[in-house]
């Protein structure tokens, strides 16, 4: 179900907007939540993540401050462009939300770890 | 005759060894007859002067002279001379008074009816040692004694007979002889005072027998003043005379300075002296009223607190223990950290992670941290280590306590990922890609618990240990399996080959620090992580120590350094 969705529109939200100059053509990337929903975007290798974020954000209908986007476990800052992270094409973009802890005060936790 | 009757039995006398008496009896014989010899000298001056005057007896007043030497012995003779004399004496002159007592006379002659007897008073002889040491009778005292006295009175009964002038007598008398007629209730006066002593003796020792048993004595009445008492009494009388008295060859002259000769008149030949009872009993009542000595009985209390110190000298001197944390920061760091607060939008950045005010804001008291602080934390740490990697002694000492450790950090999201969507679909081969875990001392994971709790876990493979922190020290079996599968896992897919699991274990150690309260469970990780990756294993904070360590990761977050860093 989440692959019909993600991979229809998405991909032309972003292409459009920057130059087209340069060395590539835009690569696909998956962004993946951690229950499982994948979203695709096509993207310049130079084009600034921020946007995807934004764009992922909205879609999602989140805070970009409440979610965390990692490529291969580490986070991805708002000026990382694809070419900076060394993306390939068809590569993965993680979404975490916010993990908040303070205790384990709950019992319900304890019991279905053990 | 009659005197010596009396004496035998008389237990009153003092006595003394017969050889000792016998020694300074002839000292003191020598040297009344070199007296004798210049009385007789001068006696025979007069007499041939009177004689020349009057021409009469010469032959006869001659030969007394010599006779004494021969040294007739004759018990009877002395009272026959006194009898006769005494009412005819004239009183003694002051001065020649002096060498006798007169107070210790008077006694003496109450209770004395020989003429021997007080003349060893006088001339020092009787001066024994308590009757106590010595075990003999005064019979035979007397016998050594009235023998000794025979010169003297041999002598003046050849004066008397010689009807000599009262003044020549007198003058004999002065260099020894003065005796005095007993008086008639002398008898009854005795057994007066010994009856008196010995009941005075009796309850003095009664007296001390109940104070013993209070303290403890349990022998019978008869046994204690029998043996006890007297054994006690001659010790005490053998050690004030520093030494037991010399040989009975030699003259004892400190017994003859020292001993009063007054208190053995009425002494009895087996007591001790009423003195010691009351020494006693006084020593007694006052051990008595003391407190009694407290038995030294450990509570348990002191036994585990000597125990627990004992533990803990080992254990500092094994481990030297870190000072223990400030309560604060100092004061211009902390009003750097009141500056900190004052900042919004993104306050600090470190590599690829930041943290806004709000993020940092959690880190104020009885805050939820979020996964941005603990990454941020986490990216501090191991930027630290790349650092001293390449600039080795950068932290201080190297090589030292405090080196860095060549760790690796998972950020918060790596445990959700393994945990949820497993090592191959959430393709955490990637997330090491450019390095090799297996190459690293430690690596460091900090886990969310269900978006409630963080804990902290490490694979160390220094020590061939899965870790576990937990602040609430939670079941975490769940931390151990997985960890072990991403080890294999990872193992497979870098190495080729399963991961060798030889020797490693579980560790979950029961003295790790906890909280006590519901929020502080991420500063508890971020310290856990920061000293792992410093090899310290002691942990060295408490509960009490978060709200300074809140403070000062604000600090170190603010301004993306470890406080003490260079």
């Amino acid at each position: 179900m989440a692959d019909n969705e993600g991979q229809s529109q998405q991909t032309q939200d972003i292409k459009p907007q920057d130059e087209q100059s340069q060395d590539t053509a835009p690569i696909n990337v998956k962004v993946v939540s951690s229950t499982g929903d994948e979203v695709f975007f096509k993207i310049k290798r130079n084009t600034k993540l921020s946007k995807l974020q934004g764009a992922y954000a909205t879609k999602v209908g989140k805070d970009v401050a409440s979610i965390r986007f990692l490529y291969d476990g580490a986070r991805i800052n708002d000026d990382d462009t694809p070419q900076s992270l060394d993306m390939e094409d068809n590569d993965t973009i993680d979404v975490m939300v916010e993990q908040v802890g303070g205790s384990a005060m709950s019992s319900y936790q304890y019991s279905r770890k053990s | 005759m009659n005197s010596r009757k009396r004496q035998a039995s008389d237990s009153l006398l003092p006595t003394r060894s017969i050889k000792h008496q016998r020694t300074e009896e002839s000292q003191s014989i020598l040297s009344r007859w070199r007296k004798l010899g210049v009385e007789v000298f001068r006696l025979g001056q007069e007499t041939f002067q009177i004689l020349t005057a009057s021409g009469e007896h010469v032959e006869s007043e001659s030969e007394p002279t010599s006779k004494p030497k021969a040294a007739t012995t004759g018990p009877s003779a002395p009272s026959q001379f006194n009898h006769s004399h005494l009412p005819s004496r004239p009183p003694i002159p002051i001065e020649f008074q002096r060498p006798m007592d007169p107070p210790r006379r008077s006694q003496l002659s109450s209770s004395q009816p020989s003429r021997s007897e007080s003349s060893r008073a006088m001339n020092g002889s009787a001066m024994s040692p308590p009757s106590t040491l010595t075990g003999y009778t005064s019979a035979t005292s007397i016998a050594s004694t009235s023998k000794a006295e025979n010169p003297n009175s041999q002598f003046l009964k050849l004066m008397a007979s010689s009807g000599h002038s009262t003044q020549d007598i007198q003058r004999f008398k002065f260099q020894g002889q003065i005796r005095h007629r007993p008086h008639i209730l002398a008898k009854e006066h005795k057994n007066i005072v010994q009856q008196t002593r010995r009941r005075d003796r009796e309850e003095l020792i009664q007296e001390l027998y109940n104070l013993r048993r209070k303290a403890g004595y349990d022998q019978g009445y008869d046994t204690f003043k029998n043996d006890y008492i007297n054994y006690a009494g001659r010790l005490e009388i053998l050690s004030r005379r520093d030494v037991l008295s010399p040989s009975s060859s030699l003259t004892d002259l400190r017994a003859k300075s020292n001993t009063p000769t007054l208190s053995h008149r009425h002494s009895f030949s087996d007591d001790v002296s009423p003195e010691f009872l009351e020494r006693a009993i006084r020593r007694m009542r006052q051990s008595l009223s003391s407190p009694p000595p407290k038995p030294f009985a450990p509570s348990h209390d002191l036994l585990r607190r000597s125990a627990r110190q004992k533990d803990e000298k080992i254990e500092q001197s094994l481990r030297p223990k870190a000072p223990p944390l400030p309560a604060a920061l100092p004061a211009d760091l902390d009003a750097q950290v009141t500056n900190l607060l004052t900042k919004r939008g993104i306050v600090s950045k470190i590599a690829r992670e930041q943290v806004s005010d709000k993020d940092i804001s959690r880190l104020l008291p009885c805050q939820w941290l979020n996964d941005e602080i603990i990454n941020f934390y986490g990216q501090m740490i191991l930027s630290r280590s790349e650092a001293s990697k390449e600039n080795p002694g950068v932290n201080g000492v190297v090589g030292g306590k405090n080196k860095p450790l060549n760790v690796h950090y998972f950020n918060t999201f790596f445990w959700s990922k393994m945990r949820i969507e497993g090592y191959e679909r959430s393709r955490l081969a990637k997330w090491t890609k450019k390095f090799d875990i297996f190459a690293k001392d430690v690596i460091l994971i900090p886990i969310n618990h269900n978006n409630s709790h963080w804990t902290a876990a490490a694979i160390n493979f220094r020590r061939k240990r899965i870790e576990s922190f937990d602040s609430m020290s939670l079941d975490r079996q769940q931390v151990f399996k997985t960890l072990r599968q991403y080890l294999d896992l990872e193992h497979r897919n870098k190495k080729k080959q399963p991961f060798d699991f030889t020797g490693w274990e579980d560790y979950d150690p029961e003295d790790t620090p906890q909280q006590e309260n519901g929020y502080d469970c991420g500063v508890f990780t971020c310290q856990f992580l920061e000293s792992l990756s410093r090899g310290e294993e002691i942990f060295n904070f408490t509960q009490r120590d978060m709200s300074y360590l809140r403070r000062r990761m604000i600090w170190e977050i603010g301004n993306a350094k470890f406080l003490g860093a260079p």
